[in-house]
């Protein structure tokens, strides 16, 4: 079955083209999300939240991009909905313990370790991905998508809507960042 | 000298997610989307509650209903007041009911 006529099953809501959709992008979706949320169960829970949307929108799906660049943005948006959400929560709980309504703890979340990194890169991975967790959403995304899931410029300029030039400067401005708050991480380790 | 180092370890970071694997979920995970599917679509009362949940729709709607209770008590607040200042109780009157009771029945008897 060619991709269209997959997609044309989908809209009738066939379940075996919906499965084999999932089989095809259930990695891809999954590798993404985890690069930007950076937490195992949450990228579980947002890589179903992206399938249920393709199920649910596969109908608003007029061939104007890849069906791959669809799925993508679909990705990043529901990845960028929860960190949106936790900052949020993380906010509200703050407010909350300035009232001593809140007897939590707000903690720092645990280091990430992505399970594709190399076992000799595991530590130096950690504090690189938290360097990138504190990257404005379109560095993040543009990094992420380029870097993490190894899309060339076209394909990250086509899922982020913006032109080449653009994702090259968003590149460029990510690196800075990032270069910037790991030297102040490993300068003020050495105090 | 020092800086040097912190120059390599950064490079070190950087590099550290050169030729890094695509994650996979865990196995199974069909299996748990289209049960999350078939609950979310027997749910129609969790999508009404996650819609009115959003902030802001909650937020618009406890506007509404603060906005709603000012006007109705605006609005009741507003009574006839005369020139004496004393409440006018012509309305009073015109709805008051001359009820009979039996206890009134037996007192007018001689």
């Amino acid at each position: 079955m060619t991709e269209w006529e997959l997609i044309e099953q989908l809209k009738l809501k066939d379940e075996r083209a919906f499965k084999t959709i999932v089989d095809t992008w259930q990695d891809m979706v999954y590798n993404t999300v985890l690069g930007i949320v950076q937490n195992a169960q949450d990228a579980e829970d947002v890589s179903q939240e992206v399938f249920i949307q393709v199920y649910e929108s596969i109908k608003s799906f007029k061939g104007d991009s890849k069906f791959s660049t669809w799925i993508y943005r679909i990705a990043v948006t529901k990845s960028l909905d929860l960190l949106r959400r936790k900052k949020r929560k993380k906010r509200f709980a703050f407010i909350q313990s300035l009232f001593g309504k809140n007897d939590e703890l707000i903690n720092d979340p645990p280091d990430f370790y992505h399970p594709g990194v190399a076992a000799e890169n595991k530590e130096n991975a950690a504090v690189l991905f938290k360097a990138i967790a504190a990257l404005p959403e379109n560095q993040h995304t543009a990094f992420v998508l380029s870097k993490i899931e190894g899309l060339s410029y076209q394909e990250v300029s086509e899922v982020m809507q913006m032109t080449e030039a653009s994702v090259d400067s968003l590149l460029h401005r990510a690196k800075t960042n990032l270069r910037k708050t790991l030297g102040d991480h490993y300068r003020n380790s050495k105090i | 000298m020092k800086d040097k180092s912190t120059e390599q370890q950064i490079e070190d970071a950087l590099n550290s997610i050169d030729n890094i694997q695509h994650a996979s979920p865990t196995p199974f995970f069909y299996t748990r989307l289209m049960a999350r599917l078939q609950k979310d679509d027997q749910s129609s009362w969790g999508r009404i509650g996650s819609f009115i949940s959003r902030p802001a729709i909650a937020f618009a709607t406890i506007l509404l209903v603060i906005f709603l209770n000012v006007f109705a008590i605006y609005s009741n607040s507003d009574t006839n007041v005369s020139s004496t200042g004393q409440i006018d109780y012509a309305t009073v009157d015109e709805y008051s009911q001359v009820s009979s009771t039996i206890y009134d029945i037996e007192n007018s008897k001689p």
